[in-house]
């Protein structure tokens, strides 16, 4: 199942807490930093598609009306 | 009784002169006129007018009344030729025409006739005196009204939104009646019109007006209003409309009365108290159709309030959605704007932690790297120490060795192989 906004975010907060908190070793970096990356492209497209989605929904709203 | 009898002549009786009844009259005759020289003025009521058309003459019943009580009456003439003068001036001044119950002031004389006996001669009636009776008459009418607190009875009523169901109190055949009717029938309404025909002046005018009203009464919930319409007859007759009897019945009636009764300059009581007094029968249509007209557009006045209110409030409710839909458009965008910035810096956040992570590591390696370094065997060669090895291992002890071993002794830049020939082992040195 595909992730939401929000679910993606926390998960990359994890992330950076860990680096942050210094707990990631340099076996798993890499694979942290991919996981990180995917999530933000996943923010990113659902950023994007909302932006899409509330442009249009408003630009329906100003033609009706 | 035989004395007396033989006393009578003929001529007397008892010694005393017999009178014919002719004489007697005569002599009352001659006394009257002696005594009444001059005509006078002499206030009354008429309690029955006497009129003959055929022959002209007229033979008012007076009266004087207190209360309803005679306190006394007298029989009148006024001849023909008299009369129509009196009657054309009485009518001018107090539109009203001669008739019963009216109180008058009249210049008389005194009349005697032996065959038809007392009789007062009028000569002329003054009308300004008649005029003030009615007029106090009517402010009487008026106060009653008052007292009983239904002068503005018929005023307090609600009037039918659309009057469409008229009773009209009128006669067919009047001009008033028809010019009523063709107002109504020339305008777009159908307003119902319904006749209670009633005489609508003089003398009968209170009972037979008052009569249809009743009637209209007791079906009041049929109709929406009662009109009273008189058409023609100019000002004359007007004075059944000052009654108490009928006023107070316009007054107390369940519909609103409206009357068309006349262009007379003084309004009658039975107007004064009718819900609308219009003065013509043409007026009291248009006052019908008016109101008809009235509701009518106020129908049309509160549509276009429902339609202007609806659209707008739609007006406002579109405007409301449009400022909506920029906020959304606003906050939307600050919202993806403050995410972006968010993921910028978790991007920026791991890159640098990340490459801490990894130079942390590097450094660590390095140390470590110099430690072990430092630790290597060589560093203690090339400070002129050597290390001896039999067969690859380090000889620690001497033990280890015997004579004739081959050993290797490793300096910083040579190694070098040699046999053991003899094992000196120092003596221990004692502990002080």
């Amino acid at each position: 199942m595909k992730k939401t906004y929000t679910e993606a975010y926390s998960e990359l907060q994890d992330i950076v807490q860990s680096l942050e908190n210094e707990d990631t070793d340099i076996d798993s970096l890499s694979t942290s930093i991919q996981r990180a990356i995917a999530l933000i492209n996943i923010c990113n497209e659902k950023l994007a598609l909302t932006e899409q989605e509330v442009q249009a929904l408003v630009k329906q709203i100003e033609e009706q009306n | 009784m035989a004395e007396r009898f033989l006393n009578m002549d003929g001529v007397t009786y008892n010694n005393r002169k017999i009178y014919s009844l002719s004489d007697v009259a005569h002599s009352l005759k001659s006394v009257i006129e002696q005594a009444y020289v001059q005509d006078f003025y002499v206030k009354a009521e008429i309690s029955k007018l006497n009129y003959y058309p055929h022959s002209g003459h007229c033979y008012p019943d007076l009266v004087e009344k207190v209360d309803t009580t005679v306190k006394a009456q007298m029989r009148a003439t006024i001849w023909a030729g008299d009369y129509g003068r009196i009657r054309t001036k009485f009518v001018e001044i107090t539109g009203t025409e001669l008739s019963d119950g009216l109180k008058i002031l009249c210049l008389a004389t005194m009349n005697f006739h032996p065959a038809y006996g007392l009789s007062l001669h009028i000569r002329d009636i003054v009308p300004e005196y008649s005029l003030g009776e009615m007029a106090k008459q009517k402010q009487l009418t008026i106060q009653r009204l008052k007292e009983k607190g239904i002068y503005d009875a018929n005023k307090q009523l609600s009037m039918a939104l659309l009057p469409l169901c008229i009773a009209v109190v009128s006669v067919s055949t009047s001009k008033g009646y028809e010019d009523f009717q063709s107002i109504l029938r020339a305008s777009k309404h159908q307003v119902h019109t319904f006749l209670f025909p009633a005489l609508l002046q003089g003398d009968g005018a209170v009972i037979s007006i008052s009569a249809q009203l009743k009637r209209i009464a007791a079906m009041y919930e049929h109709f929406d209003a009662v009109v009273i319409i008189r058409g023609g007859g100019g000002d004359v007759g007007l004075s059944a409309y000052d009654s108490y009897q009928l006023a107070a019945l316009v007054a107390t009636f369940p519909l609103p009365v409206i009357t068309g009764i006349g262009h007379s300059t003084n309004v009658t009581v039975t107007e004064m108290v009718a819900f609308h007094a219009a003065i013509t029968p043409t007026d009291t249509a248009n006052f019908i159709l008016e109101k008809v007209d009235a509701f009518i557009d106020n129908l049309h006045r509160i549509r276009e309030t429902i339609s202007f209110y609806a659209l707008r409030k739609v007006d406002i409710e579109r405007q409301r959605m449009q400022t909506i839909a920029q906020y959304i458009k606003t906050v939307t965008a600050t919202k993806i704007h403050t995410c972006r910035y968010q993921l910028s810096a978790s991007l920026q956040s791991i890159r640098h932690l990340s490459l801490r992570k990894i130079n942390n590591d590097r450094h660590y390696l390095a140390l470590t790297n110099e430690k072990i370094k430092l630790l290597d065997p060589i560093h203690i060669l090339r400070r002129g120490y050597s290390l001896t090895l039999c067969n690859g291992k380090i000889i620690k002890k001497p033990e280890e060795l015997k004579s004739g071993d081959t050993i290797e002794t490793q300096l910083s830049h040579a190694v070098i192989h040699s046999t053991v020939n003899k094992i000196k082992v120092p003596a221990k040195k004692l502990k002080s």
